[in-house]
C-alpha cells in the first residue's frame, strides 16, 4: 500500500460556536491501518474535532473526504454507517444493564423466530470480548463494574461490528496498568486487521508506544503532524504549548498579604493522601490539571459539598464553617461552579432570581421580614449590569435568554457587590467569547486587589499562565508541583503535570 | 398566542363559566349558586395549595388523602376524650407537621423518590386511621364552637370560603414574596444549583413537605366540622383532584412552574365542571369522563401552547 494514500483526510477544518472559534484550520491525514495519535492541550480542540467527525457538529468550513469522496455525516449513526467508531470519554452506557445487553443498545439482536436469540448475543460478544479482556464479567450489571472496566465495554462496543476507523478518546485515562496493556494488544491487532486507529491521549509515553503518527492542535489548529519515531517528549510538549509565556498583565501589582485559605495536610482523593495549599490575600492561584485530577472535587470539597474537611482547612486564621455552603457564604467565601447550566444557574428563571439567589437574605427591606424588597433588588440589578457590562434585558427575562459569556459574567459576578474574602472559582471562562474572558480576569484581578484569594480551577493553560500568579499542579488527587505564574511557560508546567502521569502509573488503579 | 400560552387556564374557566351559564341561566348562572361553588371547591383548593409547595420543589406528596382522613378520625377521637377544641387543632396540626417532616426527611435527606415515600407514608398512615377508628364512622362529642368553624357565612361568603381565602393568601405570600418561597423554586428549578448557592436544601424540602401535610390535615378537621362526622377513608377523593387542579394552574400564569393563583382557577374548574353537570342533571359516573377529558384537553392545549412559543 503506497504510503501517501489516505484514509481520511481533513483539510482547513473550522468550527465555531457563538464567538467563540473551536476549530481554526485543522488538517488530519489518516492513512489506512496506522495508529495515529492526537495530541494537544485541554481545550485545543480534539474534542471539538472529533465530534465534526462523529456527524455531532457540522464544521463551518474546510473539507473531509474519507476514500477520496466527500464525508460529512448527518449523525453519529450515519457516521457508523460510513465505518467509523467513536469510543467516547464519557460512558454513554445504562446502568441497569449487562455489558451483552449495553453492546447491543441501538443495534439490532440476532433473532431466532422473531425473537431475541440470547445464546447468539452472547457468543458474538463473548468471540470479541475473548482478546480484548477475557475476563471482563459481561452478565454483570455495568453499575457493579469500575470504570476501567466500563470502559472497556465501549470499546467492546465499538469493536462488535467490522470498522474502518476508530477514534479513541483517551480511552486509557481511567484503566489499570494491566488494562491499558491489553487495550494496547487490542489496538495493535485492529492495526494489523488494516482498521486505521485515531488514539487521543494525555499520556505522552503511549503515544510513543502505540502510535506510527501523531498530530498535534493548539488553539484549533493543527501545528504538526509527524512519525513519532522522529520525535522527543521534548519536542512534543513544546509543541502543544507553543512555548507559552504570557506578558503577565492581568499579574498582582501588590505583594500578597497574609494567608486567607489554609489546607493543612488534608486527606484527599482516592489514595487520601495528604493535601496542602495555601492562598493568600492579593494572590490568583490556578489549580492546573487534566481532567479527573481532582481539582473540581477539591473545590467542592472546599465549597462543604465535597469530602468532610476534619478541621484540616482554615479561613482567615479561623476553622471553616461546618453548615455547607450557607456557612461559608457568611465567612466570606464564594463559588462559581464549573457548569452554569446544570449547577450554576436555573436555566428557566429570572435574571433577577438568578442575580439574587446565593445571598437572598441581603435584600430586605426590613431586616427582621424575611421578604426580598423590589427596589433593593432592582437596584443591585441595574448595579450588577452596568459593574458587569451585561447586555440583557428587563431583570424578569430567564437568563437563558443571554448569551453564554452574559450569564458566565452574572454567575460569577453576583457575588462580587458584597464583601469577599475568597473566590473559589471552577473553569471560570470555559466557553465564552475573548471579551467575556478578559472581563472575567479583571473581576478576579480587581477582587484579588481588593484584598481577596482567588482560587481557580482551570483547563486552559493559556488562562493559567496569564492571570495566575501561582500556578499549583494537579494530579489524581495531589498537588504534584508549584510553580511562580510570572516565571512559569508552557513547557514548564506540562512538563511537571506529565513528569507526574508517568511516576504514578499504579495509582491510577481502578 | 402569548395570551393563550399565558392566560389559558383561566380563559378555560371563563369559557367553562359561560357554557354553563348559556345552558343554565336559571340554576347554574345564579349569584347563589356562584358563591356556593366557592364552598364547594374550598377544601379541595386548601388541599391543593399545600400539594403546591411540594410541587414547586418538583415533588408529589401521594399522602394527602391518607392525611385529610387521618386528621378528621384524630379529632373526633380527641374530642371523645374530652379534649376541647383548641389542643384539638394543635395535637392534629402538630401530628402532620410530623408524619410530613418524615416524608420530607427521606426524600431530602435519603433521597427516595417523593412518589414512593409517601405513597408508603400514606399506607402507613391509612392502616393507622383505621386501628384508630375501628373501620367505622365517628361522629359525636363535637362542641357547636368546632362545627361553626366550617359552617354558616361570614361577611356575606361562607366561612369555608374565608378558610381557602385566608390559606391561598398565605401561600401565595410565602411562594411569591418570601425568601423561602423563592428558595423553593430554585430548589424545583435546579436543585444542584440552588445547594451550590447556599440554599439549605434539606430543611427547606422537608418544611415544604411539613406543610403540606399539616394543610391536608387542616382539611381534615374542617371536614369533620362541616360533616359532623369523620370516615377513615373520607379524604380518599382529595389526591387526584387535587394534583389535577395544581397541574391545571402550572399552565396559568407563570412559565409552566406551580403557583398558587393557577391551583385556584384549576380548583375552581373542577368545581364548576362538577357543580354545572350536577345541575344539568348529568348522571355522576359521566361526570368523572369529561372532569378527566377536560383536564387532558387543557394540558394538550398549553403544551402545544408552549411548543408554538418556543419556535
Amino acid at each position: 500500500m503506497p504510503a501517501d494514500t489516505k484514509l481520511l483526510a481533513v483539510e482547513a477544518l473550522s468550527k465555531r460556536f457563538g464567538g467563540v472559534i473551536a476549530l481554526d484550520g485543522v488538517d488530519l491525514a489518516i492513512r489506512p491501518g496506522e495508529v495515529h495519535g492526537l495530541v494537544g492541550e485541554n481545550g485545543a480542540g480534539k474534542s471539538t474535532l472529533i465530534k465534526c467527525l462523529s456527524g455531532v457538529h457540522r464544521p463551518d468550513g474546510g473539507t473531509m473526504r474519507l476514500d477520496g469522496a466527500p464525508f460529512g455525516p448527518e449523525g453519529p449513526r450515519d457516521a457508523e454507517r460510513l465505518g467509523l467508531r467513536v469510543i467516547h470519554q464519557e460512558l454513554n452506557l445504562v446502568p441497569g444493564f449487562s455489558a451483552i445487553e449495553n453492546i447491543f443498545v441501538g443495534r439490532r439482536y440476532p433473532k431466532r423466530l422473531g425473537l431475541v436469540d440470547r445464546s447468539a448475543t452472547a457468543r458474538r460478544v463473548r468471540a470479541v470480548a475473548a482478546d480484548l479482556s477475557p475476563d471482563l464479567p459481561l452478565d454483570r450489571p455495568i453499575a457493579r463494574l469500575t470504570t476501567g472496566q466500563c470502559q472497556l465495554v465501549e470499546i467492546l462496543r465499538a469493536l462488535i461490528s467490522a470498522a474502518r476507523l476508530v477514534i479513541m478518546d483517551e480511552p486509557s485515562a481511567s484503566l489499570s496498568r494491566g488494562e491499558a496493556d491489553r487495550l494496547h494488544d487490542v489496538v495493535r491487532r485492529l492495526r494489523d486487521a488494516g482498521t486505521a486507529v485515531l488514539f487521543v491521549s494525555h499520556r505522552l509515553d503511549e503515544i510513543f508506544a502505540l502510535c506510527d503518527r501523531v498530530t498535534v492542535l493548539r488553539n484549533g489548529r493543527t501545528v504538526a503532524t509527524d512519525a513519532t519515531s522522529a520525535m522527543t517528549r521534548d519536542d512534543l510538549v513544546h509543541l502543544m504549548s507553543g512555548g507559552m509565556a504570557m506578558p503577565g498583565r492581568h499579574r498582582a501589582t501588590r505583594p500578597p498579604g497574609p494567608p486567607v485559605l489554609r489546607v493543612d495536610r488534608l486527606p484527599f482523593g482516592r489514595r487520601r493522601a495528604p493535601l496542602s495549599l495555601t492562598v493568600h490575600e492579593g494572590e490568583v492561584v490556578a489549580l492546573y490539571g487534566l481532567i479527573g485530577a481532582g481539582r473540581s472535587r477539591l473545590l467542592r470539597t472546599l465549597w462543604g459539598v465535597g469530602e468532610p474537611t476534619a478541621d484540616r482547612v482554615t479561613i482567615d486564621g479561623g476553622p471553616l464553617s461546618k453548615s455547607g455552603p450557607a456557612g461559608r457564604i457568611r465567612q466570606g467565601i464564594a463559588f462559581a461552579p464549573e457548569d452554569r447550566r446544570t449547577q450554576g444557574l436555573v436555566m428557566r428563571h429570572s435574571i433577577a432570581a438568578n442575580a439574587t439567589l446565593p445571598r437572598l437574605d441581603s435584600f430586605r427591606g426590613r431586616s427582621w421580614l424575611p421578604m426580598p424588597s423590589a427596589d433593593r433588588v432592582n437596584t443591585f440589578i441595574a448595579d450588577l449590569k452596568q459593574r458587569l457590562d451585561v447586555r440583557m434585558g428587563r431583570a424578569s427575562d430567564a437568563i437563558s435568554t443571554l448569551s453564554g459569556g452574559n450569564q458566565q459574567k452574572l454567575m460569577v459576578g453576583r457575588w462580587t457587590p458584597f464583601p469577599i474574602r475568597l473566590l473559589l472559582l471552577d473553569e471560570p471562562t470555559r466557553g465564552v467569547d475573548v471579551g467575556a474572558k478578559a472581563e472575567l480576569h479583571g473581576m478576579m484581578r480587581d477582587l484579588a486587589d481588593g484584598g481577596a484569594g482567588v482560587l481557580m480551577a482551570s483547563s486552559d493553560l493559556e488562562e493559567v499562565l496569564d492571570i495566575a500568579d501561582r500556578i499549583l499542579v494537579m494530579a489524581d488527587g495531589g498537588i504534584v508541583a508549584e510553580l511562580a505564574g510570572a516565571e512559569a511557560d508552557g513547557d514548564q508546567v506540562l512538563a511537571a503535570l506529565f513528569a507526574a502521569e508517568r511516576q504514578e502509573p499504579e495509582s491510577r488503579t481502578a | 398566542m402569548s395570551v393563550l400560552n399565558r392566560f389559558g387556564t383561566l380563559i378555560a374557566l371563563i369559557v367553562i363559566i359561560a357554557v354553563f351559564a348559556a345552558a343554565s341561566p336559571g340554576g347554574f348562572a345564579q349569584i347563589g349558586n356562584l358563591v356556593n361553588i366557592t364552598q364547594q371547591m374550598s377544601l379541595l383548593a386548601i388541599v391543593a395549595i399545600g400539594a403546591t409547595l411540594v410541587m414547586v420543589l418538583g415533588e408529589f406528596d401521594l399522602s394527602v388523602s391518607a392525611m385529610v382522613s387521618w386528621g378528621g378520625i384524630v379529632a373526633v377521637t380527641l374530642f371523645q376524650a374530652g379534649v376541647g377544641t383548641v389542643p384539638v387543632f394543635a395535637i392534629v396540626l402538630l401530628s402532620c407537621l410530623v408524619i410530613g417532616s418524615g416524608s420530607g426527611v427521606l426524600v431530602a435527606r435519603f433521597r427516595v423518590p417523593s412518589f414512593i415515600a409517601t405513597l408508603a407514608m400514606g399506607t402507613i398512615l391509612g392502616g393507622l386511621t383505621f386501628w384508630l377508628s375501628d373501620g367505622a364512622t365517628l361522629f359525636g362529642g363535637m362542641p357547636d364552637g368546632f362545627r361553626d368553624l366550617a359552617r354558616g357565612t361570614a361577611l356575606g361568603l361562607p366561612v369555608l370560603t374565608w378558610w381557602m381565602i385566608a390559606a391561598g393568601l398565605l401561600i401565595w405570600l410565602v411562594l411569591d414574596r418570601v425568601e423561602y418561597g423563592r428558595r423553593l423554586y430554585a430548589i424545583g428549578g435546579n436543585r444542584e444549583a440552588a445547594l451550590l448557592a447556599g440554599v439549605p436544601v434539606r430543611r427547606d424540602s422537608v418544611l415544604a413537605f411539613a406543610l403540606c401535610a399539616a394543610f391536608a390535615g387542616l382539611v381534615g378537621l374542617l371536614l369533620t366540622a362541616r360533616l359532623g362526622s369523620a370516615h377513615p377513608t373520607g379524604g380518599g377523593g382529595f389526591l387526584l383532584q387535587a394534583y389535577a387542579a395544581v397541574f391545571l394552574g402550572m399552565t396559568a400564569f407563570k412559565n409552566g412552574e406551580p403557583n398558587v393563583p393557577g391551583t385556584l382557577v384549576g380548583a375552581a374548574i373542577i368545581a364548576v365542571i362538577a357543580n354545572g353537570l350536577t345541575i344539568l342533571g348529568v348522571p355522576a359516573f359521566l361526570q368523572d369522563v369529561l372532569t378527566g377529558a377536560i383536564i387532558i384537553a387543557a394540558v394538550l392545549l398549553r403544551r402545544a401552547a408552549g411548543r408554538k412559543s418556543r419556535e
